[in-house]
């Protein structure tokens, strides 16, 4: 059952999330942003369906353990879908967005095979387990991606504050749920790991919303001296 | 196995991204700029030895009346930045013998940010003394 501190913090994320889509219709400068602020007004529509799910059919019913894992997977897609977008803007910008799109469909691809064959070797072929799987795989994959954004950001010497802001909350949401997935398989009883993914889930639409409204689309900053390479 | 190494990897990365946040976020602070009240610490943040100027700025933090409720979370946290810094500085002029650029400039923005909280601290205050705000937290 959800205790204060869920309800709390599930609060502060869903208001995070629908300023921070208010602000994106209202700040011209987010439209290069588009699929970022799609992402986070589909997290909010969903905070609204779960909570209503929740009300009507309880904590332990199957149908909200259904609705949690595939929004979760779906959500996760879409947050993927968001991030290969800033990376193909990236390349765009050199001129090569063609490969992103081909390795963005390959990755995709090569994790829903992955999610299907762990689910199948474990014999446990239930379509709640495919889709933690498949939210497990795309945190990984996400993670990774954001890396490469990052490297990317770092390799080219981009200065934009709100861009490298926005990578790097993106790698540590994924960072952190990765870390909840991989704690949660090797210490299943660990009750401190609940507070983890809500905490996550708050912290993407908090730092979001700080870098839409208080960091304008005009800010630079050094970004070889940020990372400690000259 | 395959999940330790993934917890490994993830934390890694999680790490190094939390700690470039966290600098971005201090280096965003050198976007604002003084005022006149406190533009010469400003001055002396850029100058020779301005990376030991955090201390002074605390001071002066302590000293300027405080009209928001709460603690100064910020500052206690820069302080506690400032501290590791100025730790890993000591160590590595035991070691080498000179000071290291990026720690020094580190120290900076972390003065500079502090002295935005001060600036912050000192319009507030001098806004309500003159009467323009009634309620310190607007």
């Amino acid at each position: 059952m959800l205790g204060p501190f869920d309800l709390a913090v599930w609060l502060v994320g869903f208001l995070a999330e629908v300023f921070v889509v208010l602000w994106g219709l209202r700040d011209r400068s987010l439209r290069q942003y588009r699929s970022l602020i799609v992402y986070v007004a589909a997290l909010a529509a969903n905070e609204i369906l779960s909570f209503s799910i929740l009300q009507r059919y309880g904590f332990s019913s199957n149908e909200y353990l259904y609705y949690y894992y595939y929004s979760d997977a779906v959500l996760t897609l879409l947050m993927f879908v968001a991030i290969a977008g800033l990376c193909s803007r990236i390349f765009r910008e050199q001129g090569r967005s063609g490969r992103v799109r081909a390795l963005t469909m390959v990755i995709l691809g090569t994790l829903v095979l992955y999610a299907a064959a762990v689910t199948e070797v474990k014999h446990q072929l239930l379509a709640t387990r495919f889709a933690v799987e498949f939210s497990e795989s795309l945190y990984f994959a996400g993670m990774i991606l954001t890396y490469g954004v990052w490297i990317l950001l770092l390799k080219r010497r981009d200065p934009r504050l709100r861009l490298v802001l926005v990578v790097s909350a993106f790698g540590i949401y994924f960072g952190g749920q990765t870390i909840a997935y991989a704690l949660r398989l090797i210490f299943p009883a660990l009750s401190a790991l609940h507070y983890l993914p809500p905490l996550m889930g708050a912290w993407l639409p908090l730092s979001l919303a700080y870098t839409v409204s208080k960091v304008s689309e005009e800010a630079r900053i050094p970004l070889e001296q940020l990372a400690g390479v000259y | 196995m395959h999940a330790l190494l993934v917890l490994v990897l993830a934390s890694i990365l999680t790490a190094y991204l939390g700690i470039r946040y966290w600098r971005a976020m201090l280096w965003s602070a050198s976007q604002q700029r003084l005022s006149e009240a406190t533009r010469e610490l400003g001055a002396w943040i850029e100058g020779p030895e301005g990376e030991k100027s955090f201390a002074m700025i605390c001071a002066l933090f302590r000293v300027c009346p405080k009209l928001e409720r709460g603690s100064d979370r910020k500052m206690m946290l820069l302080g506690g930045y400032d501290r590791l810094l100025a730790g890993m500085e000591r160590l590595l002029r035991q070691r080498d013998g000179e000071r290291n650029p990026w720690l020094a400039a580190e120290r900076r923005a972390c003065a500079y940010f502090a002295a935005l909280l001060l600036d912050q601290r000192i319009t507030t205050t001098s806004r309500w003394y003159v009467g323009e705000v009634t309620d310190p937290s607007s």
